[in-house]
């Protein structure tokens, strides 16, 4: 049987990054001691600062393989942060508390897109400063 | 162990979804359309296993673990920001609210579909 080992070390680290990432988000509501609406948000918009910053700056400045990348990108972080319980808690509890719900919609939108170009832009001074790293 | 449960499910989830982009790649190769369906699939699958009343260990590997890990916001917002980055600002703007809004429609339909299977 033919093997193909490099798709097979990406689905690997995909797979071992997805599952560090999930159980992460499980922990940060227990750590924190948050409802769960509270910890996806905080976990989405930590999330869109990571993801940006690690297409944008961490293999421009470090040499990273491929597969490091590929776990940590869209296993890690791709598992840490998630639509469907975003979308889920939205839709169950926006009858019961309108204003909270409604907040934490515009938390995760805006603030996601807000950290995601802090990422963006922290990756940029590191690319630009790479010199010393 | 709890986690366990949720983790494994999380490792499922991801590996399906980077199956997904790479189909998704090869038909749109610039355009992230694999992940808004991602999305969408998720979300109706999340809807329905709540909509069924699905709880315990299976709640924790389904619905946080491989729904979760399945879907992601990150990539949604990412891609959403190289768009406009790109200044595609009408196709960052349709798959920006084209996202929300069949991911939350998406959500009604499981759970309706879902309380008729629970």
């Amino acid at each position: 049987m033919h093997l193909n080992w490099n798709k097979l070390s990406q689905v690997t680290a995909v797979f071992s990054g997805g599952m560090l990432g999930g159980g992460l988000r499980y922990e940060v509501g227990n750590w924190l001691n948050v409802n769960t609406l509270t910890s996806t948000t905080l976990a989405n918009v930590i999330g869109c600062f990571c993801l940006t910053f690690t297409i944008y700056g961490l293999d421009l400045v470090i040499d990273l393989p491929e597969w490091l990348i590929l776990g940590f990108g869209t296993g890690v972080v791709g598992a840490f942060t998630t639509f469907s319980t975003f979308a889920l808690l939205f839709m169950q509890q926006v009858f019961q508390h309108p204003t909270q719900t409604w907040l934490f919609l515009l938390l995760n939108l805006v603030g996601g897109f807000i950290t995601a170009l802090i990422g963006y832009l922290a990756a940029r001074l590191m690319d630009r400063g790479k010199g010393i790293w | 162990m709890v986690i366990l449960e949720v983790a494994l499910g999380a490792g499922v989830g991801a590996v399906m979804r980077y199956l997904m982009t790479m189909i998704g790649k090869h038909y749109w190769p610039k355009l992230p359309f694999a992940t808004m369906i991602i999305n969408v699939i998720g979300s109706l699958f999340a809807g329905f296993l709540a909509g069924t009343q699905v709880s315990g260990n299976w709640s924790l590997f389904w619905l946080t673990g491989v729904c979760g890990g399945f879907t992601t916001f990150s990539t949604f917002t990412t891609d959403t920001f190289v768009l406009l980055r790109n200044k595609r600002w009408r196709l960052a703007i349709i798959y920006y609210l084209g996202t929300i809004g069949l991911g939350l429609s998406a959500i009604v339909i499981g759970l309706y579909l879902g309380s008729l299977a629970g």
